[in-house]
C-alpha cells in the first residue's frame, strides 16, 4: 500500500464544502436503502442527525489520555496501523453504559481526501449494541478509506456490529479490528467487502472471559480488478468460550481474494469450541481465491475444526435451474444468493440484511460497486428451520451425531 | 407443440450413446420409452433439454419446424419443454418457492400474484400428498427420494409445459406414491393437453397410466414401437430378446 501517496493529500487543507457532499451522499444512501444514519463522518466534517449520548467524535487535537485508555493497537503491530495512528483526524468513541441498549447507524463517506478513522467501542455489563457502519466513497482520483476498530464487550454484554465496505474503484481500503469479549459476553461482527480497488484487512477477536462468544462473518463480493487480502484471527482465551469464523467469497472477472482465517485456542481455554469455515465460488476462470484456514490448539479438552472449499458454479445446478426457464444470469444470481443466504440470515437487523442483499444483486447484475443500489431483495430466501438447526459443528463429519 | 427428433446421435464424455433415434411427439400424445440400463434413455432426455455435458453429433431436434439445437436450456424451457430429472440436484439456500416463482415468472414474463401462486402450490401439495413442508425448505435439499419426485411433478403442474419428458418418474417411490404421481401426471397432462414422454425401466407406473405409444430402446436405438401390448410383452419376456436381436445385427 503506497501510504506516502496519501500523506500529501491528507495534509492538504481541504477547501471544499465537504459538508454538502456528505449530506448529498448520505441522502442517497438513506433513500435507496431505507436506513437513517445517526452520524455521517467525512474527512474534514461530520454531520450529526440527532443526539446520541453514547457517541463522541473527538478531533485528534482534543484527545486526552483518558480517551486513549481503551486503545488496543500499537504502532508496532503493523506498518499500516502506525499510518492510521499518525494520520487519523478523529476518533469516534462509542461507550454503552451498563444495562443500556443502543442502536446506531454511522455512514463513513470518503471524497478525494482520504478518510482515516478510529472507532473505539466499549460496551458495559449487560448492555446491548447494534451498530451498522456503511463505508462509501465518491473519489475523483486515488483515495483511501482506512478504519481501525477497537472493541471491548463487557461481561454479559451483547454487540452486533455490521461493517459494509462499498467504496468506489478509486479507493483503497484498509481495515483493522481488535476485539475482546469478557465473561459471558457475545460479539457478532459481520464484515461485507464489496467495494474498493484493493482491500487489506486484519482482524483479531479474542474471547477472553469465561463463556464468552464471538461469531465473525466475512462476505466478499469481487468484480473487475478488485483485490482482497483478509487475515482474521479468532482466539479462545477463557474457559468454555466459543469462537466462530465464517468467510464466504464470490468472485468474478479478474478478482483476487486471499482468505487467511486462523483460530488459536490457548491453554487456558478448556472446554472451548472453535470453527473456521472458508468457502468460495468462482464465476470466472480468471478469478483467483487462496483460502488458507489454520489452527493452533494448546488445550486438549476442546472441540475445534476448520474447513475450506472453492469451486466454480456447479454446471449441474445451473442446468437444473435453466431447464426450468431461468436464464443463465438469473440462475447464477439464485445460486449466489443461496450460497450467501445462511450467512446473511444470521444478521439480526432486517435493514442491514436488505442492504447487503441489494449490494449483492447489484454486483451480480452489473458487476459495479461503489454505487448505492435501491433496495432489491428479490433473489434472497432464508430458511429459518435450517438456520436454527445449524450450529458450528453439525455439518462437519467429525462432530456429527452417530 | 410438435417435437420431432430426427436421426439423433448423441455422445457423452467422447462416447456415442444415442445412435440415430427418430421420434415424433405431437400435442396431447403420450409416449413411453422403455429400455434396459445404459441404453441411452437419460442421455436422450438430456439432449432434448440441452444439457452441456452431452453433444449432438448428428441429426436434429426440431420443435414446431424449428431446430432447437442452438438454444440454451432456458430458451428450450420457455418454448414449452420440461424435463423431470431422474436425480434432481439439491440446492441449499435457494428456497423451493422462490425458485419456482422465478421459473414461472421467466416463462410468463409476468410477476406472479403471490397469493394465487401459493394457493396453486398448496393445492398440488395436497393432491400429491406432500406432507413434509417442502414449501418452506431449500430446493430439493434434504428431500427424500419420493419427495424429490413429487416435487418435480409439482413443478410440472405449476409451469404447465407443452411437452414434458419424465425421466423415471417412479424410481424411489412406494406403491401409494407411484399411484399419486401417476394420477397427477395423467390429470395435469390431460388438462393442459400436454405431450408426454415417459422414460422408464418398469411397467409399474404404466399400470396407472394410459400411454398410446411404446418404444423400446436398446443400445442407443429405438428397436421396436407399439402400443400397450408391448409393455405386457416386456413384462413377460424382459429385454433379452430385443438385446439379442440388436447384438445379432452388429
Amino acid at each position: 500500500m503506497p501510504f506516502e501517496e496519501f500523506v500529501e493529500k491528507i495534509d492538504q487543507k481541504d477547501g471544499r464544502d465537504e459538508e454538502k457532499l456528505l449530506a448529498d451522499y448520505s441522502k442517497i444512501v438513506s433513500e435507496n436503502l431505507g436506513i437513517k444514519f445517526d452520524y455521517v463522518v467525512g474527512s474534514t466534517r461530520n454531520i450529526s442527525n440527532g443526539r446520541n449520548d453514547f457517541v463522541k467524535i473527538v478531533e485528534i487535537g482534543d484527545l486526552t489520555e483518558e480517551h486513549l485508555r481503551g486503545k488496543m493497537f500499537k504502532n508496532t503491530d503493523d506498518k499500516a496501523v502506525a499510518f492510521v495512528h499518525a494520520y487519523s483526524r478523529k476518533i469516534i468513541f462509542i461507550d454503552v453504559p451498563d444495562g443500556k441498549d443502543v442502536d446506531l447507524n454511522i455512514l463513513f463517506a470518503n471524497t478525494d481526501t482520504p478518510l482515516v478513522s478510529q472507532v473505539l467501542i466499549k460496551t458495559g455489563r449487560e448492555s446491548t449494541l447494534n451498530l451498522f457502519e456503511w463505508f462509501g466513497s465518491k473519489a475523483g482520483s486515488a483515495s483511501l478509506s482506512a478504519v481501525m476498530h477497537e472493541i471491548k464487550i463487557g461481561s454479559y454484554g451483547k454487540a452486533e456490529i455490521n461493517l459494509v465496505h462499498n467504496e468506489d474503484a478509486n479507493t483503497q481500503v484498509l481495515g483493522f479490528s481488535k476485539g475482546s469479549v469478557a465473561d459471558n459476553g457475545h460479539l457478532k461482527i459481520n464484515y461485507v467487502y464489496n467495494g474498493g480497488v484493493n482491500s487489506r484487512i486484519k482482524n483479531e477477536i479474542r474471547t477472553e472471559g469465561y463463556g464468552a462468544k464471538s461469531n465473525v462473518i466475512e462476505i466478499v463480493m469481487g468484480s473487475g480488478d478488485q483485490k482482497f487480502d483478509l487475515s482474521t484471527r479468532i482466539t479462545n482465551v477463557g474457559k468454555d468460550t466459543i469462537s466462530d469464523l465464517e468467510s464466504k467469497a464470490v468472485l468474478t472477472d479478474k478478482t483476487v481474494c486471499l482468505l487467511k482465517g486462523f483460530a488459536k485456542i490457548e491453554d487456558t481455554a478448556s472446554g472451548s469450541r472453535s470453527f473456521v469455515n472458508e468457502r468460495g465460488i468462482l464465476l470466472d476462470k480468471r478469478a483467483y481465491i487462496s483460502s488458507i484456514p489454520g489452527m493452533s490448539i494448546d488445550n486438549s479438552n476442546v472441540k475445534a475444526t476448520h474447513s475450506s472449499a472453492t469451486a466454480p458454479v456447479d454446471e449441474e445446478l445451473l442446468f437444473y435451474l435453466m431447464a426450468r426457464g431461468i436464464d443463465a444470469k438469473s440462475a447464477q444470481k439464485l445460486l449466489v444468493s443461496g450460497f450467501f443466504s445462511n450467512s446473511i440470515a444470521k444478521i439480526g437487523s432486517a435493514l442491514v440484511k436488505s442492504a447487503i442483499v441489494s449490494l449483492m444483486n447489484e454486483k451480480i447484475n452489473t458487476k459495479r460497486f461503489g454505487d448505492i443500489p435501491k433496495i432489491d431483495i428479490s433473489s434472497i430466501w432464508f430458511d429459518p428451520k435450517a438456520i436454527a438447526a445449524q450450529g458450528m459443528f453439525e455439518g462437519h463429519h467429525k462432530y456429527r451425531d452417530g | 407443440m410438435i417435437l420431432d427428433i430426427k436421426d439423433l446421435c448423441v455422445s457423452a464424455a467422447g462416447k456415442e450413446i444415442v445412435k440415430g433415434v427418430n421420434l415424433k411427439i405431437k400435442e396431447g400424445e403420450f409416449h413411453v420409452i422403455m429400455g434396459p440400463n445404459g441404453c441411452g434413455k437419460t442421455t436422450l432426455a438430456k439432449a432434448i433439454m440441452g444439457h452441456p455435458g452431452v453433444k449432438v453429433t448428428k441429426g436434429d431436434i426440431v420443435v414446431d419446424k424449428q431446430s432447437i439445437l442452438g438454444l440454451s436450456p432456458d430458451k428450450r424451457a420457455r418454448l414449452g419443454l420440461f424435463l423431470q430429472f431422474q436425480n434432481p440436484v439439491e440446492i441449499e439456500g435457494v428456497g423451493f418457492v422462490n425458485f419456482l416463482r422465478a421459473a414461472k415468472e421467466s416463462q410468463t414474463n409476468n410477476t406472479a400474484d403471490i397469493k394465487e401462486f401459493m394457493g396453486e402450490i398448496r393445492g398440488y401439495t395436497e393432491k400429491l400428498a406432500i406432507t413434509n413442508g417442502i414449501i418452506g425448505r431449500s430446493l430439493n435439499h434434504g428431500f427424500s427420494g419420493g419427495e424429490k419426485k413429487k416435487a418435480e411433478v409439482l413443478q410440472m403442474a405449476i409451469l404447465k409445459p407443452k411437452l414434458a419428458v419424465l425421466d423415471e418418474p417412479d424410481s424411489g417411490l412406494d406403491i401409494d406414491a407411484v399411484k399419486a404421481v401417476a394420477k397427477n401426471i395423467n390429470e395435469i397432462a390431460k388438462k393442459e393437453k400436454m405431450g408426454l414422454l415417459v422414460i422408464t425401466h418398469y411397467n409399474r407406473i404404466l399400470s396407472y397410466m394410459d400411454p398410446q405409444f411404446i418404444h423400446v430402446m436398446v443400445d442407443g436405438k429405438i428397436v421396436a414401437d407399439g402400443g400397450k401390448e408391448l409393455v405386457h410383452k416386456l413384462e413377460k419376456d424382459g429385454y433379452d430378446s430385443f438385446v439379442k436381436a440388436q447384438n445379432d445385427k452388429k
